[in-house]
């Protein structure tokens, strides 16, 4: 077949075209970075357990979420609080404290990742009253932490514009 | 179209001209474009069907790959800090260390970094205004060319090898001992150091020699001054200038607004006395005789150009026309005698101006005894004449019984420089003779900015023992054996006295980045290691216990407080200053005058005039002051609010000369000072002297860093080294090369087209009526109801009057909002970043125009013509007033800068932030609470949104609303002038609502229907006509 020729062009146009599809088809299923996302972190913390079973309380470790505009995750002086003395035999537990002892923190895998030109103020709605899972779902039933929400901008807004949360809806509230 | 000025404003001569092509350029909203370059399919490589092709082949096959989102990992904190919340700033108070007037600071930190500094509201000297370099100073301190280690050097390479602090300073111990048994002649050489707890350990180290002695200069020095104080009164002080209680200030080459000892303080100073309203119709007065035209010329009511060889027989023509013929003053018959050569009408023939400009200046003095000041030191007043022009105005001041009141000479006079260029030359000297054993280079430059004809550099060859202590490997550490590179001030402990009785404290708002170690912990280091023998200092762990133990002797023991000292500490760490003056009560109280030597007139007559030739003027920019922070990107790119020109230096002339020589903007010229010569880009200034040549100095750095180096010509090594020092009124001749050079200049390529921009009036008119220059006003009609503001309605009001053009606003603007640099290929093509531009308009005629600076910005407009053009909405009106921008929604169209009649919007042609440009780790310097914008992105002001955001929280944390006042934008907060308002327009009794209302409220190209949120208030001008 010569180069140029009118079949090349449809052979050309047809591989283009499915590689759309194909591409188009594994966008739409994959979980990737989306609601679903549970993916495994370098320590299997297990929320279940801790706010779960012992019921501690949100806030005790994600300390910043009143103050803030970020929930942040616990610095690990707050782990160490309890695991210098509870459990020190776990495997786990030991890993956490030699981390901890070499000053390196556990690169923990974030989940609920929202576009670095998004600004997402944690503090606003703890002062509203929302519940951490309004959002996050039942945290305390998880062992590995799963993204329950869409968290995408039409799923904010739903909540934005009900009239009897009187909440802001105009663009820089969370873009800036 | 109507014009409804009565005066045209220009912003170039080629506009003034109305010079054909002008009108057409300045159509033009990109200057560059392919088409217009020539750049065509047959030209270039690809055509652009084939690249429609390649391009959507591309997208294809990427978008099959791209379908997951980078991974993000959170690190947290081991052991967090307490007072660390993560997403909240701490403010720390210090002190700035750009130069040594020691304005105070409160540095913003973020999970442990320094962000943004700013000026503290308490700090009696600038009270909450920091300058341009001020601000940019947090880039210093992440300046990728710093050097990140001691190292022991060769001397004349630039090669350094990263060395320990052990092992060098084993080896500099070693060698201070030998010379410490030896002959013991040390000399510490540095610029003017205003801590006293810094002074008191060079002091203690250098008493362990036999002959050790400090040696402090400045390249931008006021030597003059302090000489021609101690030869009129008999103290050598720097006296400390009160422009607020000054009515009329009459300056001789004395830019006290833009580089000046302490030009922070007095801009706040003299704003003050110029702001006008309904119930306050007075104002104070300026007049300038200058050889520039500098910042304080452009803010001038009445302006004389003169040669800088002039200033003294002018100083002393107002005496005359004081003494003699108005008979207001008098002065010992010596002096009256020795005036007498000097009339004004001789003094105005020699130097080819009106008298009448004489006559009016010491008209306007004469009625205010006691509430004038005249003034005088800048670089440009630094000729042979120089102490004849300080002792003139000495006696002026004298004569208008000026001195303790407007000249405080006793309750707080200045610390801010205390260099001597006697000294250095007599170092070099000593040098030479080969009688130096060791020298130390703190914070100075010597091989830079000392006349090349002092001969430093040879002279250090004869030097046994050099130690730098700077932070890169500069002109001068190339001449050093070790380098022990100092801390940057961010990082450091210390304290300042920058007026007597006013003791502000420094301390490190970060652990130093890399291994360097602050100088004074060097000093302790060496006595300690090399057992120097200097018992007082073995007992100080380092500069911090230093600090404490020196405050604890001197500024605690003065305050005599009855708590004790941990609790006193902390309450100065945390007020960043310990003001004893104000608790004397002592600020706004007089001093009785001194009594003027007539002798220091009579034995110091100026040389006669001479009115051949060219005369150079070297001035320092407020950007780039003395050049030793070229390698700071900020200011590079900071447009001189004078010539509007960006990373250069060039030869002004004036227009007159410019048509005669046939000289353009960028054609270089040959300048020959006696047996030297250099070549400079020209550039025409209106308001030149003709015979006067000027260029600034701080430029032609060899060894910067890869930002600062090789841009511009190094003026200060041909300055003339006598008893005092002399940088201008040198004889230069003048030659076209006809080379040309690419001048980066942002304001000339668009014009104003007859449009009222600005709006002002004399003051006589608004005495008259509050509404002087701003009668008339569109009748403006609109089929839309508006838009509805149930909450706040956020706006500004910008008064002309106050605003002095300094460019503090525009890099506050750039660090908080992490605007980025284009370079100076970028800034030539129209690329500049700025969110705020101060636009400089000229008014009358090119020999001696008046001007106006006017901030511009984004307006935020009611009917925003970017808001409808927009094809994705990316730009739209919130619900409290402000116009968005939504830089992930935006395309890249840029229809919304095309459509914007004020040219606020720039657009991101290329990715400034993400590329080599911003190098690591510049990026720390970088406001987490804003985006980053990439390329192809449309970005603008945005009123400060996260700050908005913030001050709302805090408010509704509180459950109340905003107060007015709380609420600051960057650059309202870092204006030394107060000349940005910001609040809350729905709030009837605001700030803004005030001005807004205000008669001499008007918005600028208020008949294209915009209904901006910006409201400008008039310039009211003190003089008898426009």
């Amino acid at each position: 077949m010569a180069p140029n020729s009118p079949i090349t062009s449809k052979i050309i146009v047809a591989v283009l075209v499915l590689c759309f599809i194909v591409g188009g088809f594994v966008f739409a299923i994959s979980p990737a970075k989306n609601q679903g996302y549970a993916p495994a972190q370098p320590l299997p913390f297990s929320h279940k357990t801790h706010a779960g079973k012992y019921q501690i309380p949100c806030m005790y470790c994600h300390v910043s979420v009143e103050k803030s505009r970020h929930a942040t995750v616990p610095a690990m002086n707050v782990c160490m609080n309890c695991h210098k003395m509870v459990k020190t035999d776990s495997p786990h537990i030991k890993k956490l404290t030699e981390s901890y002892e070499q000053g390196k923190p556990i690169p923990w895998i974030k989940v609920h990742d929202l576009p670095e030109f998004t600004y997402f103020n944690h503090k606003r709605h703890i002062a509203r009253g929302v519940k951490c899972q309004t959002c996050h779902g039942e945290v305390q039933n998880m062992d590995t932490v799963k993204q329950y929400a869409p968290l995408t901008m039409g799923w904010c807004v739903n909540c934005h514009r009900q009239p009897q949360y009187n909440a802001p809806t105009s663009c820089d509230t969370c873009h800036r | 179209m109507e014009q409804h000025t009565e005066r045209k404003y220009w912003g170039s001569l080629e506009e003034y001209h109305n010079e054909p092509g002008f009108i057409e350029k300045a159509n033009q909203e990109f200057t560059s474009s392919p088409i217009r370059d020539g750049v065509t399919e047959e030209t270039d490589g690809t055509s652009r069907r084939d690249f429609m092709k390649l391009m959507a082949a591309s997208t294809a096959l990427a978008s099959t790959a791209c379908y997951q989102k980078p991974m993000h990992k959170i690190l947290p904190y081991v052991n967090q800090p307490e007072e660390v919340t993560f997403g909240v700033a701490n403010y720390y108070a210090s002190t700035c260390g750009e130069c040594s007037t020691g304005c105070g600071t409160l540095v913003k930190t973020r999970e442990g970094r320094p962000i943004k500094i700013e000026g503290n509201p308490d700090h009696p000297i600038n009270k909450g205004g920091l300058c341009a370099r001020g601000q940019a100073s947090i880039l210093n301190l992440y300046d990728p060319d710093r050097l990140r280690s001691p190292s022991e050097l060769q001397r004349g390479s630039l090669a350094t090898s990263a060395g320990q602090w052990d092992a060098i300073d084993r080896k500099i111990s070693d060698k201070l001992k030998a010379i410490k048994n030896g002959s013991g002649r040390v000399r510490i050489l540095s610029s003017t150091i205003n801590s006293p707890s810094t002074n008191k350990l060079i002091e203690e180290f250098l008493s362990g020699f036999k002959n050790g002695e400090l040696v402090s200069y400045d390249p931008i020095n006021l030597d003059n001054v302090i000489a021609s104080q101690e030869l009129s009164y008999g103290t050598k002080i720097l006296p400390r200038y009160r422009f607020d209680e000054a009515s009329v200030i009459v300056s001789i080459d004395g830019d006290f607004l833009g580089t000046l000892i302490s030009p922070v303080e007095f801009t706040k100073q003299f704003s003050k006395n110029r702001k006008v309203d309904a119930n306050h119709k007075k104002m104070a007065k300026l007049i300038v005789f200058e050889s520039t035209m500098s910042l304080t010329g452009t803010n001038s009511d009445e302006r004389t150009p003169i040669r800088p060889t002039d200033g003294a027989h002018v100083a002393l023509a107002l005496a005359y026309e004081l003494i003699i013929n108005l008979k207001a003053a008098s002065a010992d018959a010596s002096v009256v005698e020795a005036l007498k050569n000097y009339s004004p009408e001789s003094v105005a023939m020699a130097c080819g101006f009106n008298v009448s400009s004489i006559k009016k200046a010491a008209l306007a003095l004469s009625k205010a005894k006691g509430k004038s000041l005249v003034i005088s030191g800048s670089p440009q007043s630094q000729t042979e004449n120089a102490l004849s022009l300080q002792v003139a105005v000495d006696l002026l001041n004298s004569i208008l019984q000026n001195d303790g009141v407007t000249v405080d000479y006793n309750i707080s006079p200045s610390l801010q420089a205390k260099g001597s260029f006697s000294e250095v030359k007599k170092l070099v000297k000593e040098m030479n003779a080969g009688s130096v054993d060791a020298l130390f280079i703190y914070n100075s430059n010597p091989a830079y900015n000392l006349p090349q004809e002092l001969g430093f550099l040879a002279a250090a060859k004869k030097v046994g023992l050099v130690v730098s202590f700077s932070s890169h490997i500069d002109e001068s550490a190339v001449l050093a054996d070790f380098i022990c590179p100092d801390n940057h001030k961010l990082e450091s402990w210390g304290d300042a006295q920058a007026q007597k009785g006013v003791y502000s404290l420094t301390q490190p708002t970060i652990r130093p980045i890399y291994n360097t170690r602050s100088f004074e912990d060097s000093l302790l280091a060496f006595n300690k290691m090399g057992a120097l023998g200097i018992g007082k200092l073995v007992s100080y762990q380092d500069f911090h216990a230093y600090v404490q133990t020196n405050w604890r002797e001197t500024v605690f023991k003065e305050v005599g407080t009855s708590v004790g000292f941990e609790i006193f500490w902390e309450s100065a760490l945390r007020d960043g200053v310990v003001d004893m003056v104000a608790k004397n009560s002592n600020r706004s109280k007089n001093s009785s005058a001194r009594s003027f030597k007539s002798s220091a007139l009579t034995s110091n007559l100026p040389k006669a005039i001479s009115a051949n030739g060219f005369e150079i003027a070297l001035y320092s920019k407020v950007s780039m002051y003395d050049g030793a922070t070229s390698n700071n990107p900020w200011l590079q790119e900071m447009p001189d609010p004078v010539s509007r020109i960006t990373w250069d230096n060039y030869a002004s002339v004036s227009p007159q000369a410019a048509e005669e020589m046939h000289l353009v903007l960028g054609d270089i010229v040959k300048l020959t000072i006696g047996d030297k010569t250099i070549e400079l880009p020209a550039h025409v200034q209106p308001g030149l002297h003709n015979k006067v040549i000027a260029v600034a100095l701080g430029y032609g750095r060899e060894n910067a860093g890869l930002v600062g180096s090789k841009i511009g010509k190094n003026m200060f090594a041909l300055t003339m080294s006598k008893d005092l020092p002399v940088l201008s009124g040198h004889k230069v001749a003048l030659k076209k090369t006809g080379a040309k050079h690419l001048i980066a200049i942002v304001q000339e390529q668009s014009s104003l087209q007859g449009r009222p921009h600005v709006k002002e009036a004399t003051l006589k008119k608004y005495q008259e009526k509050s509404n002087a220059g701003n009668e008339h006003h569109e009748k403006l009609t609109t089929v839309w109801s508006g838009h509805e503001y149930k909450g706040y309605r956020w706006a500004m009001a910008i008064d002309l009057n106050s605003c002095t053009g300094c460019g503090a606003c525009v890099i506050g603007c750039q660090s908080e909002n992490n605007v980025p640099v284009v370079g100076k290929e970028n800034v030539s093509r129209g690329r500049i970043m700025h969110w705020i531009r101060v636009d400089r308009y000229y008014t009358g005629t090119p020999d001696n125009p008046q001007t106006v600076h006017q901030l511009m910005l984004c307006q935020h407009c009611e009917n925003a013509p970017c808001e409808t053009v927009c094809p994705v909405i990316a730009t739209a009106h919130s619900d409290e007033g402000l116009n968005q921008q939504i830089y992930n929604r935006c395309v890249g169209t840029r229809y919304c800068a095309n459509n914007c009649p004020y040219k606020v919007r720039r657009f991101n042609w290329f990715d400034y932030n993400y590329s080599g440009q911003t190098r690591y780790p510049m990026t720390l310097a970088q406001n987490p609470e804003v985006t980053i914008r990439s390329r192809g992105v449309m970005e603008k002001c945005t009123f400060c949104i996260q700050r908005i955001t913030e001050v709302k929280n805090t408010a509704k944390d509180m459950s109340r609303s905003v107060k007015d006042g709380e609420l600051k934008t960057a650059c309202q907060q870092s204006c030394p002038a107060d000349a940005i308002v910001f609040g809350n327009i729905n709030d009837s009794t605001s700030l803004v609502t005030l001005a807004a209302k205000d008669p001499r409220g008007y918005h600028v190209l208020e008949e294209l229907n915009t209904r901006p949120s910006v409201t400008y208030m008039t310039k009211i001008r003190n003089v008898e006509q426009l």
